[in-house]
């Protein structure tokens, strides 16, 4: 895959790849945007290389976390040096009560069971893609897909 | 709650998340905010271990501790403890021939 058609495939993904930066950065826009900016210079540089084992949807998202894991660990490292908190996390610009209340309850969740959950509810990925995404096997993505998606149930049940 | 709610709840919050996402930036132009500060942190670490080590190098700590002497010291000293140190000199025994 050439440059060009790099590029023309991330312009394709950029709406998707830019919610699940959201997701991997606690739905701090900012922190999105440069999580996304970093990985696409990492694509089209050639760090990161697409071997064609899975979709590049699938690729795409695992360099997003991957890179907004590592961004969040020089956040933290830099507040810690400067010796002051991170800077607290805008209110997510949701108006609407009920996806308000889905965005409270995920934030109850485990890392693991908040992501297999959003890669499948909110990208429309198998559990599978989503355990090629996250690195870990399609049964361990079954296992945090089904004891998720039973607490968020609760939560949102109450 | 069902999958097809769990769905679309999910799905509205995708719409209002990313119904204005930011234009994708692919060029270097305007290196990421984060590896900018990135690079200014590592400077300014390197400057302040430099400086460190230069002025360390500069101390003469050895010296310091061979002629240190505690500000406490007289306290050591008590009534009548040169009387351990010094010989008495007698005048009024006569010499002897």
């Amino acid at each position: 895959m050439d440059r060009a058609e790099l590029e023309c495939e991330l312009e394709r993904l950029h709406a998707a790849s830019f919610g699940w930066a959201l997701g991997c950065c606690g739905r701090n826009r900012d922190d999105a945007e440069e999580v996304l900016q970093t990985v696409y210079l990492k694509v089209l540089d050639g760090k990161a290389k697409f071997d064609g084992r899975s979709s590049l949807k699938t690729w795409l998202f695992a360099v997003i976390r991957h890179t907004a894991m590592g961004h969040r660990r020089t956040s933290w490292i830099r507040s810690l040096a400067l010796l002051r908190l991170p800077s607290p996390q805008p209110p997510p610009e949701v108006d609407q009560m009920e996806t308000r209340r889905l965005l409270a309850a995920l934030r109850r969740l485990s890392r693991r069971q908040r992501e297999v959950l959003e890669l499948v509810f909110y990208h429309d990925m198998t559990i599978e893609e989503a355990g090629q995404a996250l690195g870990i096997s399609v049964g361990s993505a079954r296992v945090h897909y089904t004891r998720g998606k039973k607490r968020l149930e609760a939560l949102l049940g109450r | 709650m069902n999958d097809s709610d769990l769905r679309n709840l999910f799905h509205r919050l995708r719409e209002e998340e990313t119904r204005f996402p930011p234009s994708p930036r692919m060029r270097g132009e305007g290196a990421p905010k984060g590896r900018m500060r990135g690079w200014a942190f590592a400077i300014v670490a390197i400057l302040i271990v430099i400086g460190v080590a230069l002025r360390h190098e500069r101390t003469p700590t050895s010296d310091s501790i061979l002629t240190w002497k505690p500000p406490t010291d007289v306290l050591l000293l008590t009534p009548g403890s040169e009387l351990l140190t010094t010989v008495p000199r007698i005048p009024d025994l006569p010499e002897r021939k």
